[in-house]
């Protein structure tokens, strides 16, 4: 492989995967008060989940600097083809812009492509598998800067969240989102839209926000790919699995994948979603 | 001629009130045909024209926008039938009231999404049908009056026959015997006499003779004056003087209405001290069903929801589709306003006019509106609005507080206008609604006894159980509305009970269905004890 792939860590995509398909990873950081740790490195998910649940303040996040990005582009530069660096919404997070600004200044012998997907989660980890797919199977740059653009906007990721609060202390409730009373008990359901958090619909009971999701799943047609992401609800997840694999080709399961700490901070726990690229229509 | 029709309905329409079917307090139908010929003499009133033809449409205008609930948006129908036939003319003769009644019949039908036989609307068909008869070989209109009148007091005697509920609760068709009531005084006048006066009852309906009377005197006083509290109870004894009860009442409150005999009284009046007055009635007999209903409360609600109506229209920034909801009750009125509903406070017994609720579209922060009359009453009402208000509205036909709520949740502003209506509609029937009230009248409706006074459960209207206990009537009602697929139910009080007994009893039911969420919130709705909703 001549063309390296880089990605961050709320992209959300299972280590082991990204292992398999030689995916590097530069890791957000979380801060409880101050303590700091590296997102997927330093603090197990158990770990991360009780605290989040349980510890007197909420976590707080910080993208890569733009020292860490160019420190990863010089070491994976030398002697490939080039580097496609493929990131979390810049409406949602800095990470892009830092990513932006090290790929300008490191110095590497080869291109570097950084792409915002105006995505998050694993949607940013489907597009970042579909490239390394490619990569792997010898494209060069131009046509995995295309295929980048070309996922992303067929990419969809919507949620359905336990509570709207994290996501609110957190900052990343967007303008077009609607507020949310707290007399009645309510699961907020989100979806990405342009980069920011739109409201896609509100439930009152979990089994019919699970039904939403499905539902909203089957009206994207039919799809390339498809992924589960979960913070803390494991057997949900694999049943929303098992009961979306039809809308794969026979044989392939949907990637089941497990929210790290700085998506968790802003979906809090019992957050369950679905990332889907969209087949092209032809 | 139709102040006529307008004072027989009048003198009767607390009858007309007292008879709804449904053993719960929405007994609105005379109030709700009132006030539509209230507001129709008001437009007409203002017509300087003699042509029959203008009269007739501002008529016809006027009762459109005073209409509210399904009787009143039905007896508008008539001034419809009226303007349609009297198109052009200066005069009218028999066969033009004939036409006029067949046309307002046919109006009527296509305004009643799903027409049912037994009620009003076979009175107009008895009354067109005869009306069309006569008008060949009548002289005069009085003649197609008479004629109309006989089969529509005919067509209301037997409405019972037509349809089960009211056979099984003993009544006739209330909004049947209003539209009678409108030709009765017509016909009254039309022969030289007084329809105030004049207007009686048919035989049929029995009733204590002291209370038709004093009906329009509780009517009349009611119209200037709707403060205090409207407190009802009876009075047992031996040898009670109505009259002097009259005259002891007077004294001390307003809108009197004393029924009854010598030993069983039955009183309604409005006081600023309902207690003192209690008191007073304990030294004439025995007080009992005592029922104390604060009217300030419910008019403040109501006038302060026009203000912030108004308020927002000054000042609310503009959305792409508003959301306008009917609620009563504080904490339901909350639960709308959070989810950003611009709230007409009315519903229950309160239902708003044609009129109220395009005044409180025109005062949504939008030109896209989405109306939730959250009241099979108020249904009717809402969909003529449409026709009137300028602006693009849609209603999602939110029979009950719970379908309200599903379908506001479901409301996503950046989705365009009539997918949100679709999909709206769509959650209405997720939701199932249940209700814990008491029991207005003596009744057996599907087979279930219940006394008045009495505690009952409705489960999607109809009367499920009946007790003395509100929660062990919860719980049977909550026994027969849960489902394998239940998931949460939520449980809003109001009415008579207090937050502590509405703790008892969820946490009653969460005992008894372990397996389904309970949530409990103030509603803060008159009269239910509990509204209830099931997902």
């Amino acid at each position: 492989m001549t063309v390296k792939i880089v990605t961050d860590s709320t992209a959300d995509i299972p280590s082991e995967l990204a292992q398999e398909l030689g995916i590097e990873v530069v890791p957000l950081k979380v801060r409880f008060g101050t303590e700091e740790f590296l997102d997927g490195i330093d603090l197990s998910s158990e770990e991360f989940y009780q605290r989040l649940v349980q510890g007197p303040t909420l976590p707080t996040t910080s993208q890569p600097s733009v020292g860490e990005f160019t420190e990863v582009y010089q070491r994976l530069g030398e002697g490939s083809d080039g580097i496609m660096s493929i990131h979390v919404s810049s409406k949602l997070s800095g990470t892009f812009n830092s990513a932006k600004q090290a790929s300008e200044q490191a110095e590497v012998g080869c291109p570097i492509e950084v792409v915002d997907t105006l995505q998050a989660s694993m949607a940013v980890g489907l597009i970042v598998l579909a490239v390394a797919r490619a990569a792997n199977a010898g494209a060069g740059m131009e046509e995995l800067a295309a295929l980048a653009e070309d996922t992303s906007s067929r990419s969809e990721f919507f949620v359905m969240l336990d509570t709207l609060e994290y996501l609110k202390k957190g900052g990343r409730v967007g303008p077009a989102m609607a507020l949310i009373g707290g007399i009645l008990s309510i699961k907020p359901m989100i979806i990405l839209r342009d980069g920011e958090v739109n409201e896609l619909a509100k439930e009152r009971t979990r089994r019919k926000g699970v039904a939403r999701l499905i539902r909203t799943a089957h009206e994207f047609g039919t799809v390339d790919d498809i992924a589960i992401l979960h913070s803390t609800t494991p057997d949900e997840a694999e049943s929303l699995a098992s009961n979306l694999s039809q809308l794969l080709p026979e044989g392939r399961q949907p990637v089941i994948s497990r929210a790290g700490s700085v998506i968790g901070t802003y979906s809090g726990p019992g957050a369950l979603g679905i990332a889907l690229i969209r087949s092209a229509t032809t | 001629m139709f102040s006529a029709a307008t004072a027989a309905l009048r003198k009767h329409s607390e009858m007309v009130n007292r008879l709804n079917v449904y053993p719960v307090p929405d007994g609105d139908t005379g109030t709700n045909m009132l006030l539509t010929l209230e507001r129709m003499l008001d437009t007409a009133s203002q017509v300087k024209s003699q042509s029959a033809s203008e009269v007739a449409n501002a008529m016809w205008e006027g009762a459109l926008r005073g209409s509210g609930g399904n009787s009143g948006v039905i007896l508008a129908q008539l001034f419809k039938g009226m303007s349609t036939s009297f198109g052009g003319r200066e005069s009218v003769g028999p066969l033009q009231i004939a036409e006029a009644l067949t046309e307002a019949r046919d109006f009527a039908y296509s305004a009643v999404g799903n027409p049912v036989e037994g009620t009003m609307l076979t009175v107009m068909t008895e009354a067109a049908s005869a009306a069309r008869d006569s008008a060949t070989k009548a002289d005069t209109v009085l003649e197609v009056f008479e004629a109309s009148c006989i089969a529509a007091n005919a067509a209301v005697e037997n409405t019972p026959n037509l349809l089960a509920r009211l056979r099984e609760a003993g009544v006739v068709d209330a909004g049947g015997l209003g539209f009678w009531l409108v030709l009765e005084g017509i016909r009254l006048h039309l022969s030289g006499q007084d329809a105030a006066l004049k207007t009686e009852l048919p035989d049929y309906i029995d009733m204590p003779a002291s209370a038709t009377d004093l009906a329009q005197e509780f009517l009349h006083s009611t119209e200037d004056e709707e403060y205090g509290n409207c407190t009802q109870f009876t009075l047992e004894g031996t040898s009670l003087s109505l009259d002097a009860i009259i005259a002891s009442m007077n004294e001390r409150a307003s809108s009197v209405v004393v029924m009854g005999d010598s030993n069983l009284v039955k009183v309604h009046v409005h006081t600023e001290t309902p207690e003192e007055l209690l008191e007073y009635a304990r030294t004439l007999g025995i007080v009992d069903q005592v029922r104390i209903q604060n009217m300030d409360g419910q008019r403040r609600d109501y006038a302060e929801s026009w203000r912030q109506l108004a308020a927002n229209a000054d000042t609310a920034v503009q959305v792409p589709i508003a959301v306008v909801a009917v609620a009563w009750g504080e904490g339901l009125v909350r639960i709308f306003r959070e989810h950003g509903a611009t709230v007409l406070i009315a519903g229950d017994t309160m239902n708003p006019s044609v009129q109220e609720i395009a005044d409180a579209v025109d005062t949504a922060p939008s030109d896209n509106v989405i109306f939730l009359p959250n009241n099979r009453n108020i249904l009717p009402a809402a969909q003529q609005a449409v026709s009137i208000s300028s602006k693009a509205l849609r209603v999602v036909p939110t029979s009950n507080i719970p379908e309200g709520i599903s379908a506001l949740l479901e409301f996503v502003q950046t989705r365009p206008l009539d997918e949100n209506v679709e999909g709206m509609g769509e959650t209405l029937s997720s939701v199932t609604c249940a209700e814990v009230c008491l029991s207005v009248r003596s009744v057996n409706l599907d087979g279930v006894d219940a006394a008045e006074g009495q505690v009952i459960g409705l489960l999607e209207r109809k009367m499920v159980v009946s007790g003395d206990d509100t929660t062990s009537v919860l719980l049977d009602l909550l026994e027969q509305a849960i489902t394998p697929d239940s998931e949460l139910i939520t449980l809003y009080w109001g009415g008579p009970v207090d937050h502590e007994q509405a703790g008892i009893a969820a946490e009653a039911a969460s005992n008894r269905f372990p397996d389904v969420d309970i949530e409990l919130l103030p509603g803060g709705q008159p009269h239910y004890h509990f509204i209830i909703s099931i997902e």
